[in-house]
């Protein structure tokens, strides 16, 4: 069984991209809408914005749905919320640790 | 947030919190994970392990006994994206014989801010 955490590496590659992260955020402010809508608004062809559409799809990050002839997307936040709480939890992660080594530290 | 620090003072010399952070079955009883194996020194590398079997690699990168600890480790990573990881590093000061502050610092988390700023949905900028 895998948890959020386990996907964060793919959220992360996911939106290293810098144009990837553009039709990420236009998603999140226009959805649902169709790669041709979205290629209209960015200066990169409608190949490539599918593309990047299908790298976010397979992190998880958006979903697609059938519209006539096209496929409309949307964005699907929950990963992403993972892996923001996932990096928010590493300082209390550090926090158990040192209170279990003390804690090792005494007994020994 | 790009790195988290933490510091704690041990009720124990610098060369016993030293041998906890370095020997596999001592690391094992306080990281939060079975640490199967750790190869310390430079380059040296090591397995930890979650309950459920997944594993995240760690690459030592500095060490300088009993003073400074480096490495670098993975997310336990299914989905087969392991990016950079993160670098970890273990600071120990001794305080006398019998104390030591030790000083952790987790560094190369991406940095998310959630820039919705009214705009419906969540919109992000990642900075390295």
């Amino acid at each position: 069984m895998s948890r959020p955490a386990d996907r964060v590496g793919g959220v992360f590659a996911a939106l290293s991209d810098p144009t990837r992260r553009e039709v990420f955020r236009r998603l999140s402010a226009a959805g649902p809408v169709t790669a041709t809508e979205l290629a209209a608004k960015l200066p990169v062809t409608r190949q490539a914005v599918a593309k990047h559409l299908d790298a976010l799809a397979e992190a998880g990050l958006v979903s697609a749905e059938r519209a006539g002839r096209e496929k409309r997307y949307r964005v699907t936040p929950a990963p992403l919320e993972a892996a923001m709480s996932w990096m928010a939890s590493v300082g209390a992660e550090w926090d158990e640790r040192l209170d279990a080594l003390r804690r090792h530290l005494r007994r020994s | 947030m790009e790195r988290v620090e933490r510091q704690i003072v041990l009720d124990a010399p610098a060369d016993d919190v030293w041998a906890a952070l370095t020997e596999p079955r001592r690391l094992s009883a306080w990281i939060g994970a079975q640490v199967v194996a750790l190869d310390v020194r430079a380059g040296g590398r090591g397995t930890a392990r979650r309950a459920d079997g997944a594993e995240r690699r760690i690459r030592i990168e500095d060490v300088e006994p009993p003073r400074r600890l480096a490495f670098r480790w993975w997310p336990y990573e299914l989905d087969g994206h392991p990016g950079p990881g993160t670098r970890v590093e273990f600071v120990l000061d001794a305080i006398g014989p019998a104390q030591t502050r030790l000083t952790v610092t987790e560094s190369g988390l991406p940095r998310f801010v959630d820039a919705t700023g009214g705009e419906p949905g969540v919109v992000v900028e990642m900075r390295a």
